[in-house]
């Protein structure tokens, strides 16, 4: 008995290579997160938009794969809110901009920050301001976020920490594609082209080429990042991330639920040494509806963790991916001092936009915008002319229709609202939208329904005496969001 | 009970193996894992250094090294074509089993890949805990293509992917891995490539690392920030620069060396300086003799085509001052690898080289049966070295033979085939042995009658499927 035993572990050990002893468990792969403000995916010169140019993005898209159909936030605070709980924003009442500052408002129940799901997960995770010096320029570490967040969200700033920390979860924030535009001159204003709801004036096309060229100095700083990956070794064992938080910064963009407020770049790069999961082809275009609330999961998938049962997001890779969404949702409330609240939905075609402040006119008084968007000021002007077209004069009305319906497919610009339409395939998509959105209503327990106090709305989100007078002068400064 | 003693015994030794063995097999413990940079000149003929009989052009630095190490007579490169020579190179192979077999471009930048999975010497170092990286020109594929510098081994490239890029020293962006680097398209391209291999030398100083070092100079076009000692010659101002160039390389050798001493790594590194294939311009053959006393340059199998400066160093080890005369080639270096760092090739990877460690340690080498070199542009051309004979064949395998002594004729004029019937029959033996079809090489296009033009003239570029 002893002898046949004994032989059994002779025969095993033989079996065994020499280097058996020295065995790693597989590691887990690295996620790098690249985070844009205010960039709509036209922005992306692989987009096709004339006088777009972001090679090194097109390329990264190139060796990953480029998300067509990726949905954010409607403005950064309550975005960033809800793409770093995988929550809806509505849902968790992070939904204003910039509530909740200094009120002690907590998350949830249930509903943790990302970052510590991914330290339980075993991840180090860093918000990365200080790169090293070949990169030439910081990290913003913003954050943002609608709620109070107890201790340190992330246990760095540093890249060179991780070098040394792995496996890590890491951002990058990048402020270029954020007004006011900085970006060393390259795309033509001649030659770029102006959505039909837009003056085709020289002011337009002046800002939306400074737009690009913003976006191609974001393109530039993302290469050094890249480059830097490649030289500290840390290229083949990181997922990188690229997508906005939010559309373009103008008049219809962010703060609105059209396409161009909601709809980001995304791209995702996996190692070329690590097994692409499930559900992800290198070098192709991925067209599935997606929301930013879906990152969280699938990056605690990527880790390991299983999906936090309250979470909203999807899983959109890998074995446990999730059914394609139908629908992707979105949401506007307070911004800055001006309160609307409309809410939309879209699906394979069609985007269904429901207004619960109609009485506000789209270009209500907002310093920031005023001060910011020549063409804020430009449509103003040309609407008392009388030298806008239907599209452009939309904008310059005193209210705003309480339900839009347009065809993606037909009309892209989203410049023909369906809503009045008495066709029945037209019809039916309203009914059948609005329902859908009612629903989402509930069933995301939009905190929305219940505006903020006049006096907090009034002050911007501030609940303090102290913090109100502060947001009070904030709205003169608004114009002049200096980021480090 | 005998039994059972016998029993527990070999128990205890299979546990052994496994508790104690290292990652390497037995015997590995022999093995000295030096460092290795390798540093490869392109296009430099046999003649281009002080230390081969250069009378013009000033190398004071690499003469020394010669000096301080071992200077070899008769070492060949891969082939006599950028490409294809640097794959015998990475891959142990000679160029009748090489996956490349000529230069071949792939729009809109890059070259042929190295086919998936192809075993090179880099990924030998890197099974041996080795740190490796690049800097320089690659051309053995494209950015993501499945050659690419950084899945055939490299931890880290740096520098031109394209060869045809690499034509101009101010190039408007290099290759950082996957990464492409934007340059202002003022910056020397070479003195980057050389400072960031010294930078990256002087982080990885402390871990055993292989630093492949392709610098792009001698080759075309001849640019040069200042033509040094040499801007008064009466020379043309071409010449003027690929002096210059070379000098300025032998300058870069020179802060190599010493910052190995500098880094206390000096005698833990050997490095080797050789050059790709023969002096490809005429008027530099000229005026500098950059073949030596040899025939023929790029392009040709002749030995001023495939025979190479080459010199190592390897303090403490290397005998200063010695003359290493036995012939070896490129496809040796994966070999040499083997022994040096005592890993050994994965199962089913054959190499045609032999380990020249006697060679550099002073000892004797085995002799070999041959060497053998082939290529297909301008049209296919082979040649195989057998002893003192060297047998080329131009046009295809039938082509009539060339038979050359090289002892008796090192300058290759006399063509002794018709009187040596037997000496030709065996070399062409053993070039039908040495080639096998490449199969993205055929031998039907490399040998097709339309593709024979006069030596020396570029080969019309095959457009070819991507991968």
């Amino acid at each position: 008995m002893i002898r046949r035993a004994l032989i059994l572990l002779l025969l095993i050990a033989a079996a065994l290579p020499s280097s058996a002893v020295a065995a790693e468990a597989p590691k887990r792969p690295n996620i790098l997160w690249l985070v844009a403000e205010d960039m709509g995916p036209e922005a992306m010169s692989s987009s096709g938009t004339p006088e777009a140019s972001t090679p090194n993005l097109d390329r990264l898209a190139a060796q990953g794969v480029r998300y067509t159909r990726f949905y954010n936030g409607h403005v950064c605070s309550p975005s960033r809110s809800s793409f770093m709980t995988g929550m809806y924003a509505v849902t968790i009442g992070a939904h204003n901009h910039r509530s909740h500052r200094d009120d002690g408002y907590k998350l949830p129940d249930g509903v943790r920050v990302l970052t510590d799901r991914m330290r339980d997960a075993g991840y180090f995770t860093a918000n990365v301001v200080q790169l090293p010096p070949a990169c030439g320029f910081r990290g913003t570490g913003k954050t943002d976020w609608n709620f109070t967040y107890e201790g340190k969200p992330f246990d760095s700033a540093k890249w060179d920490d991780l070098k040394t920390h792995q496996p890590f979860y890491a951002q990058i924030n990048f402020q270029e594609t954020h007004r006011t535009y900085k970006a060393p001159k390259r795309a033509d204003p001649a030659k770029v082209v102006i959505p039909p709801y837009y003056p085709d004036h020289p002011v337009t096309r002046a800002d939306w080429a400074a737009y690009l060229d913003a976006a191609s100095e974001l393109d530039r700083k993302v290469s050094l990042v890249l480059r830097q990956l490649e030289t500290d070794g840390l290229a083949e064992s990181t997922i990188v991330v690229f997508f906005g938080d939010n559309g373009q910064s103008h008049v219809r963009g962010k703060q609105f639920c059209y396409e161009e407020g909601l709809h980001v770049p995304a791209v995702i790069r996996w190692p070329k040494d690590l097994p692409a999961p499930a559900h992800f082809k290198p070098g192709t275009v991925d067209d599935r509806l997606l929301h930013g609330i879906d990152l969280a999961p699938t990056m605690l998938d990527i880790a390991g963790a299983p999906k936090p049962p309250k979470m909203q997001g999807r899983i959109f890779l890998g074995e446990r991916c999730q059914p394609a969404r139908e629908y992707v949702f979105g949401a506007r409330d307070r911004c800055d001092e001006t309160v609307m609240r409309i809410r939309a939905v879209r699906d394979e075609r069609w985007r269904y936009i429901r207004n619960f402040t109609p009485e506000k006119s789209l270009l209500s008084p907002n310093a920031y915008k005023e001060r910011q968007y020549p063409v804020w000021n430009l449509l103003k002007e040309l609407h008392a002319q009388g030298k806008l077209t239907p599209a452009q004069d939309f904008l310059c009305q005193p209210t705003m229709p309480p339900e839009e319906l347009y065809d993606l497919q037909a009309d892209p610009h989203e410049i023909r609202n369906l809503a009045a339409s008495d066709q029945p395939e037209h019809q039916a998509a309203l009914k059948h939208l609005r329902a859908v959105l009612e629903k989402w209503i509930e069933d995301a327990n939009d905190q929305g329904r219940n505006f903020e106090p006049p006096a907090v709305a009034a002050a911007q989100g501030a609940t303090k005496p102290a913090a109100k007078a502060k947001a009070a002068g904030k709205g003169k400064k608004a114009g002049k969001k200096a980021k480090s | 009970m005998k039994i059972r003693c016998t029993s527990i015994a070999l128990c205890c030794l299979a546990l052994s193996q496994v508790v104690l063995c290292p990652a390497r097999p037995a015997g590995a413990g022999e093995a000295i894992r030096p460092n290795v940079i390798f540093i490869l000149a392109d296009d430099m003929g046999y003649g281009d250094l002080g230390c081969y009989g250069q009378q013009k052009i000033k190398t004071p630095h690499i003469d020394r090294m010669a000096a301080e190490g071992v200077r070899f007579t008769q070492a060949y490169c891969g082939t006599s074509v950028c490409a294809p020579s640097r794959c015998a190179l990475m891959t142990g192979q000679h160029l009748g089993h090489t996956p490349i077999r000529a230069n071949r471009e792939i729009k809109p930048e890059g070259q042929e890949p190295l086919p998936e999975g192809t075993f090179t010497v880099a990924k030998l170092f890197k099974a041996a805990g080795y740190k490796t990286a690049a800097f320089g020109k690659w051309g053995l594929g494209f950015v993501d293509s499945t050659g690419s510098p950084d899945r055939m081994g490299f931890d880290l490239f740096f520098g031109y992917n394209c060869q045809r890029q690499a034509h101009s020293y101010y190039p408007d962006h290099l290759w950082c891995n996957r990464q492409r680097v934007d340059l202002d398209g003022k910056t020397y391209s070479h003195d980057l490539i050389v400072s960031e291999a010294l930078r990256w030398l002087r982080e990885n100083a402390n871990s055993p690392f292989f630093l492949y070092l392709p610098v792009t100079i001698p080759h075309a076009q001849y640019q040069v920030p200042g033509l040094g000692p040499y801007a008064n010659e009466p020379w043309p101002e071409d010449m003027k620069k690929y002096a210059a160039m070379i000098s300025r390389l032998d300058g870069d050798v020179g802060r190599l060396l010493a910052l190995l001493k500098e880094l206390g790594i000096d005698e833990r590194t050997l490095v080797i300086f050789t050059s790709d294939n023969g002096a490809a311009n005429k008027a530099a053959i000229d005026l500098f003799r950059s073949n030596g006393p040899l025939r023929g340059m790029k392009r040709s199998m002749y030995e001023g085509g495939i025979r190479e400066p080459a010199v190592a160093r390897w303090p403490g080890k290397i005998k200063p001052g010695t003359t290493g005369d036995a012939p070896w080639a490129f496809y040796d270096f994966l070999p040499t690898a083997v022994e040096l760092t005592g890993q050994p090739l994965p199962a089913g990877v054959k190499t045609d080289g032999i380990s020249i460690v006697p060679a550099l340690l002073g000892g004797t080498m085995p002799k070999r049966e041959y060497l053998y070199w082939e290529l297909h542009e301008p049209r296919f051309m082979q040649a195989v070295r057998m002893g003192d004979w060297k047998g080329i064949r131009y046009g295809s395998m039938t082509a009539p033979m060339e038979l050359y002594n090289i002892a008796t004729d090192p300058g290759e004029k006399q063509n002794v085939a018709a009187g040596r019937p037997e000496v030709v029959s065996r070399i062409g033996a053993m070039m039908k042995t040495a080639h096998v079809e490449a199969p993205r090489f055929p031998d039907s296009k490399a040998q097709a009658p339309k593709q024979a033009t006069k030596q020396g003239r570029r080969a019309k570029k095959k457009p070819a499927a991507a991968l």
